[in-house]
């Protein structure tokens, strides 16, 4: 098998994927890739990749999403939080899928960020421009099974960016029972 | 009324073997399903491996264009509905070679997960609303305050970074 002489680029192959090609392009692309074994590996490699990711649940969901989920098959027990105080959701066997709805006003909101933090107070990991509800003044916090094995219950730290200025929201507690 | 295979050789599974990834990609891409990703493959396979035992594939050089142009064709009858892919995919598999079965190896989970949290914040968020929340670029960089460009661009450096990632190396 000789090499290819001009192997398609990653980013052509991921334009491809998101569909952002011309048509002619898109098809030129295509039709190389069924008659070339190389770029054949590399796009099978990338649409495995993506087909993961489209699987993936994200930690916090769009109600869109959530619809889609729940329309899919997926039991979903939602536990209403405020900020401040402590509320306790139960992963029962019948239930798929735990979504914490995190009420706030975000009403101004232009954006909203997520801290997952630990109780000593570290931000674990930090999440941009998550999805959210300026109406209902939700954001929904998906929470699965094997999260358990993450160890300690983590803060749901919220911040909005309204007018170019961040505010904090609040801190969101739930705890969780894994049985 | 689809038949059974007139012959099943080494030809016949060296073409499924070195197409199927390859249609099933196409198959993602076009109709975002991997159910229907899987049943265009054996659709298309069969198709393909009938024109070549009735000797009606022309240009014998030329073969991956056919192959090409039947999964494309297929594709879009799929989409418009005008497949009733099921059943029609069940049938497909009963004609392909015996001992040919096709194979998707998948990320591993944990190991997608993890590599997810070692992006970036907002690289993060990129990758997610295109392929969980399914936005288009321009969506996208209207709700991040970013460029299209930008958004192409953060994109494929995240996923190629993903990519590394998942297969052992650094994210």
């Amino acid at each position: 098998m000789s090499a290819c002489p001009k192997p398609v680029p990653f980013e052509t192959l991921v334009a491809l994927s998101t569909g952002d090609l011309a048509p002619e392009e898109a098809a030129s692309v295509e039709e190389h890739i069924f008659s070339c074994d190389d770029c054949a590996v590399a796009s099978d490699r990338l649409a495995r990749l993506v087909g993961g990711i489209r699987e993936l649940i994200p930690p916090v969901l769009s109600h869109a999403l959530r619809d889609r989920l729940v329309a899919k098959g997926t039991r979903v027990l939602h536990t209403p939080v405020e900020a401040s105080i402590p509320a306790r959701a139960r992963f029962a066997p019948e239930v798929d899928l735990l979504v914490h709805v995190l009420r706030a006003d975000l009403s101004r909101a232009d954006r909203v960020d997520l801290e997952l933090v630990t109780p000593e107070g570290a931000v674990r990991l930090r999440f941009e421009h998550v999805p959210f509800d300026a109406k209902t003044g939700e954001v929904l916090i998906a929470c699965q099974r094997h999260f358990e094995a993450m160890g300690d219950d983590p803060i749901f730290r919220v911040h909005a960016l309204e007018s170019g200025e961040e505010r904090s929201v609040g801190d969101y507690f739930v705890h969780h029972e894994w049985r | 009324m689809l038949e059974p295979p007139i012959m099943e050789d080494e030809g016949e599974r060296a073409i499924c073997q070195k197409y199927a990834n390859r249609i099933r990609a196409y198959g993602l891409r076009h109709l975002r399903d991997g159910e229907g990703a899987q049943d265009l493959v054996q659709l298309v396979l069969l198709a393909v491996l009938e024109a070549r035992r009735a000797g009606r594939i022309e240009d014998p050089s030329r073969f991956e264009s056919y192959v090409f142009g039947t999964c494309r064709n297929m594709a879009m009858d799929m989409r418009r509905g005008e497949l009733r892919r099921r059943n029609l995919a069940e049938r497909a598999t009963a004609g392909l070679p015996e001992g040919y079965e096709p194979e998707w190896p998948q990320v591993d989970r944990a190991r997608l997960e993890h590599c997810m949290r070692e992006l970036e914040p907002r690289d993060r968020a990129v990758v997610m609303a295109t392929f969980v929340e399914d936005l288009d670029t321009d969506e996208i960089g209207h709700s991040m305050k970013l460029s299209a460009g930008n958004v192409r661009v953060i994109r494929h450096r995240a996923l190629a970074r993903l990519q590394a990632c998942v297969q052992g190396g650094e994210a």
